[in-house]
């Protein structure tokens, strides 16, 4: 069969409406405007590009959901920076330490400035497709203002329209919007008691009791204290852990399952990358004392008893003690908050007996 | 009227209707907040067209099925179709031997769902080997072959499709130009 003689309605100008985002390892995605449709175009591993249309006249809804990521990220960034302020404040400056910090505030900036995140889903009568581009809610603002007229223009006025619809009742546009989807449709969500995750309860109380210990080990310090400090970081990290797996399988609120995972990478990265810090102040402080000894081959990590000697230390167990109070308070709120978890299954149909 | 819901799309329970005005609401079951715009088309009542016109005398027929009349006349190959075989992309009518045939070819812009891009392929061949240069006699040739043979298949759906071929069969005839140099001097150096 001859070639297709390629029609001026199938070339295309495709416009640029959202620029490149990761949303894999290798692969970013963007977002395109071409006449009566969008085009979703995702890279994969750089060589590959994929395409997806949605035509402006098919498109049913757009879904715009708020999420946390934008505070985990400020939290994350700026708990990082904290802990290289706090190292500064008790070892001494240094560039590095001044560099370090300016990055980890210069991140919990960006994602402050650029505000609360979400998730966009588009709808169609076939399908529901993320948008991952559409990270930002003050972004997808914009973005959909953009779009809407041209929605519009493909559909007909959205308010008349959705009010024309059978079932409707003409009242106020939002009103009619939300009549036209059907007064018979969508029932409503059962409700289902929250369940009481132990596991979360015992592992916010052993944080609170941790940053208690922490506070009282400043004030009060004795072997006694740091040795039950100790055991209570190690309990919580690990009774955490548990929470974590437990979690994944059922239905915990969402402000006790997110604290859950601050909790447990902020203790072990934040011990782990202490004692690596103290370790290497402590080894340079030697160097420095004793400059005819010879630098050690195999580093020796600083145990945690060796670790409560160091200058400065108390600094770190005081931000410790704040930090865990913090957790384990607003953790055990949550915990305890009441509200909806778990959609009820729907019943079973009537068995018929002949 | 045709029952339609919307969903969270973290929980998948189903939205009540009142939220569903454009506004942040929290979602009843997982308490996500969520916003959900609704268009005309999440109303619009599906249409059956009638596809079965049994042929009357003195009408033409459609090519692939003798016995309906034809509708509307491919614009490829100007066989007359009828309603069933007619399929309309972007407002021009095509049959479906001939969509098939211009998605096969990815010579239908708007059918087209992958394009591998062999212009990076030859720029990463040619850029990334530079760190490692004596490879570049292997990957430049390599890179020219798929500038040359892969040409015709620079993307036709986005802008720029170009650029990267020409770049990249640049940067492989330098680094050819480069390496025939080098043998040039080896040869000139060996016979004085």
């Amino acid at each position: 069969m001859a070639d297709l003689d390629t029609k001026p309605s199938d070339q295309i100008r495709y416009q640029r409406i959202r620029g490149l985002w990761r949303t894999g390892t290798l692969n970013l995605s963007s977002l395109f405007m071409g006449g009566d449709h969008l085009l979703l175009c995702d890279y994969r591993g750089g060589f590959t590009e994929r395409y997806k249309r949605f035509y402006l006249s098919d498109i049913q809804a757009i879904i715009v959901r708020r999420t946390m990521h934008w505070l985990g990220g400020a939290a994350t960034w700026g708990f990082f920076a904290f802990c290289f302020l706090v190292i500064a404040l008790t070892t001494h400056w240094n560039r590095f330490l001044e560099i370090m910090v300016g990055i980890c505030l210069l991140f919990t900036l960006r994602h402050l400035v650029r505000g609360p995140s979400c998730r966009t889903h588009i709808r169609t009568a076939v399908q529901i497709d993320a948008l991952p581009m559409l990270k930002r809610v003050r972004k997808t603002n914009r973005i959909l203002g953009r779009l809407f007229p041209l929605i519009e223009q493909a559909q007909g006025n959205i308010a008349e329209n959705i009010a024309a619809a059978p079932g409707a009742s003409p009242s106020s546009s939002r009103n009619v919007i939300a009549m036209g989807v059907s007064t018979a449709a969508a029932p409503s969500p059962v409700m289902a008691r929250q369940e009481l995750s132990w596991f979360h309860v015992f592992t916010f109380g052993a944080v609170l009791l941790s940053g208690l210990n922490a506070v009282w080990e400043v004030n009060y310090p004795s072997l006694t204290s740091y040795s039950l400090l100790l055991a209570l970081f190690g309990l919580s990290v690990v009774i955490g852990i548990v929470a974590l797996v437990r979690q994944a399988r059922h239905h915990v609120h969402r402000g006790a399952f997110a604290l859950i995972w601050v909790q447990v990478i902020t203790f072990v990265l934040g011990a782990g990358g202490i004692d690596y810090v103290f370790t290497m102040v402590n080894i340079f402080n030697r160097a420095r004392t004793e400059p005819q000894s010879r630098p050690p081959t195999i580093v020796n990590f600083l145990s945690p008893f060796q670790l409560r000697h160091m200058t400065g230390f108390d600094a770190v167990l005081w931000s410790y003690g704040v930090w865990a109070l913090l957790l384990g308070l607003l953790g055990l709120i949550f915990v305890f908050m009441p509200g909806p978890a778990k959609r009820n299954p729907p019943p079973l149909p009537a068995e018929t007996h002949p | 009227m045709m029952v339609r819901e919307v969903a969270c799309t973290s929980c998948r329970a189903t939205l009540p209707p009142d939220l569903l005005d454009g506004a942040f609401h929290m979602c009843p079951a997982c308490l996500n907040w969520i916003r959900v715009h609704l268009f005309p088309a999440f109303n619009r009542q599906e249409s059956v067209q009638a596809t079965e016109s049994p042929l009357v005398e003195g009408q033409s027929s459609c090519f692939y099925h003798p016995h309906k009349t034809a509708v509307v006349p491919c614009e490829s190959c100007g066989r007359f179709l009828c309603a069933l075989c007619d399929i309309e992309i972007g407002g021009v009518h095509r049959c479906p031997r001939c969509l098939e045939s211009g998605r096969r070819k990815q010579q239908l812009q708007t059918l087209q769902t992958e394009h591998i891009r062999y212009d990076r392929i030859a720029l990463a061949l040619t850029t990334i080997t530079l760190l490692i240069w004596p490879f570049t006699l292997i990957t430049a040739p390599a890179a020219l072959f798929i500038v040359i043979r892969y040409w015709k298949r620079r993307s036709k759906v986005l802008p720029g499709g170009s650029v990267g071929y020409v770049v990249a069969g640049l940067l492989a005839v330098a680094e050819l130009s480069g390496w025939a140099f080098l043998f040039y001097l080896g040869i000139h150096g060996w016979r004085t």
